[in-house]
């Protein structure tokens, strides 16, 4: 029987190939990679490695791993095509790969900055772009970062604990306006600025030059320029082959795409997610969801080729973002539309905002007060109604509660 | 130089020589340990590096805030000496660290 391939070694990508291995010691497994580099961990880049000299690395897998584990990676090999009723795959020098299942873990693109001079602002996503802007961030004196989401606030940040001038640009109200409670996102506006960082929100770009941006709000001068306004899925040769696409590849919740033997998982796949009236379907960029997609998936590969049933992915999300001395951690999917309250106690530098949706809880959102946040995960992952009377009740102690309803 | 012995869940032991600064964390995903994913990459997220500390010749300060409030929740059966091995680093107080790699 032929073996799995994955196109895309991010961090699902390889999550599958390594659960696989777990799993089955004899299975043919290869990994195609766009990438030249050994995988590795994104989220240091924004946080930390593109501001140290030494631009560091931080493997996914230790160096020799692949090998010791007889999983096929191959680096700078991008998939060109897949062909779903040949069960093959066509790399650029036209070499066909047959499969027995593919997993499509392409991942996302950071989006291009459509402003006139656009291609003069870098992103932070791959090593690569880090290699490339860490000696200009080093050489720089003022910086302009486009982008309030998590990327452009981390590097913003970043680089202000740096001593650099840093001019953060947001055409929104605020930072994080889409991902997080407004009053978190407000409480971070107004926390970086205090940290000397000038953002400007509601600030419309209008064109990059080598000597800065030129915005509705004026000219902000700097060396160098960031950009992060966002990522898009990396789904043509899905769209090519013919899979179901909307805002990613859409799977079912076991992570099947639309053509048989083929899945797709990580930032690439939307997948269902909710019940009821609630029911949705969404692509996430995120850790906890390149993991725990990825070990049910190679789950799911392993019950498709032995005809067992397959397991169904129903995430409590989380995720986390360091910004200088903020750690903003989040669990559950939170919503603009829910209604936002503040858990007391609170002091200039922390914030618990608990989401509820219908009167339940939905989502916790934390700054600096990681116990709230890993009481609030625990909570939502026991998927029981939690209602505000209900935190009320414990004193608003999450942990509390977590511990009571155990 | 710390000697530092990870014994994995079927009993084997992997044992590596580590320099000052390096977390274990790194030290066992380098050194292929099994049962050490290390999901968040040490940013103290996830527990997927869950160890029991079972000697050490030398000094090794505590767990921080962080960290003592994740084995608190996010361990189901926390041990006193339950440790997220991304948080404990190699120093020049070390000679020697054994630990045993625990799930989730
Ligand atoms: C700077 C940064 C900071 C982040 N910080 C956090 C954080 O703090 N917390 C968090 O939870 N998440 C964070 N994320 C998000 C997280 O890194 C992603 O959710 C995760 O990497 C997704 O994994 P993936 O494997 O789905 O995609 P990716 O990691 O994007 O990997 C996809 C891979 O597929 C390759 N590929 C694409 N097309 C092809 C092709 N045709 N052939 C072969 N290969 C191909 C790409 O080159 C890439 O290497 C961050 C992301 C970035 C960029
Ligand atoms: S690696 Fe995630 S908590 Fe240690």
């Amino acid at each position: 029987m032929t073996g799995i391939v994955i196109i895309g070694a991010g961090h699902a990508g390889v999550n599958v190939a390594a659960s696989l291995r777990k799993q089955d010691a004899d299975l043919a497994i290869t990994i195609l990679s766009a990438e030249d580099q050994i995988p590795y961990h994104r989220p240091p880049l924004s946080k930390k490695a593109v501001f140290d000299e030494a631009l560091p690395i931080e493997l996914l897998q230790a160096n020799g791993y692949y090998e010791k584990a007889n999983i096929d990676l191959r680096l700078s090999t991008p998939v060109t095509s897949i062909d779903t009723a040949g069960q093959t795959v066509t790399l650029e020098d036209g070499t066909q790969l047959p499969y027995a299942q593919l997993v499509i873990a392409t991942g996302t693109t950071l989006r291009a900055m459509p402003a006139p001079g656009g291609e003069l602002a870098q992103g932070v996503y791959t090593y690569a772009d880090i290699q490339y802007l860490g000696p200009r961030i080093q050489a720089a004196n003022k910086i302009a970062v486009i982008g309030g989401g998590f990327i452009g606030c981390e590097v913003a940040a970043g680089a202000l604990k740096m001593g650099k001038q840093v001019s953060l640009l947001i055409t929104g109200p605020r930072a994080l306006r889409k991902a997080v409670a407004p009053i978190l996102g407000e409480t971070v506006t107004k926390l970086h600025r205090e940290n000397g960082m000038d953002v400007r929100t509601g600030c419309r770009v209008q064109e990059i030059t080598p000597q800065g941006v030129s915005t509705d709000q004026g000219f902000v001068e700097a060396d160098v320029v960031i950009t992060g306004i966002g990522a898009d899925a990396n789904m043509q040769l899905a769209q090519d082959a013919g899979l179901h696409t909307q805002h990613g590849i859409l799977v079912n919740e076991f992570g099947h795409t639309s053509a048989a033997h083929v899945y797709a998982v990580g930032d690439v796949a939307e997948f269902p997610y909710g019940f009821g009236d609630n029911k949705t379907t969404l692509r996430l960029e995120s850790i906890q969801n390149a993991t725990d997609q990825g070990a049910i998936v190679a789950a799911n590969i392993v019950a498709e080729r032995q005809q067992q049933e397959a397991k169904a992915y129903t995430p409590t999300p989380w995720f986390w973002s360091d910004q200088g001395d903020l750690k903003l951690q989040m669990a559950g999917l939170g919503s603009l539309d829910a209604e936002h309250k503040v858990l007391p106690g609170n002091t200039e530098t922390t914030l618990t905002v608990v989401h509820l949706q219908d009167g339940e809880m939905i989502a916790v959102d934390t700054l600096n007060v990681p116990g709230n946040h890993l009481a609030g995960r625990k909570l939502l992952e026991m998927k029981k109604p939690i209602t505000w009377a209900m935190i009320e009740d414990c004193d608003f102690d999450l942990k509390k509660l977590f511990k009571q309803l155990r | 130089m710390t000697q530092v012995t990870f014994t994995q869940a079927d009993g084997s032991q992997v044992s590596v020589e580590a320099n000052n600064g390096e977390h274990l964390m790194k030290l066992a995903l380098d050194n292929g340990v099994e049962g050490i994913t290390g999901a968040c990459g040490g940013s103290c997220m996830c527990a997927t590096c869950h160890v029991t500390v079972d000697s050490v010749t030398g000094e090794l300060a505590g767990p921080g805030e962080m960290e003592a409030e994740i084995l608190d929740m996010e361990v189901d059966e926390p041990q006193e000496t339950s440790r997220l091995c991304c948080q404990v680093f190699v120093s020049s107080d070390i000679d020697s660290i054994n630990v045993t790699v625990q799930e989730g």
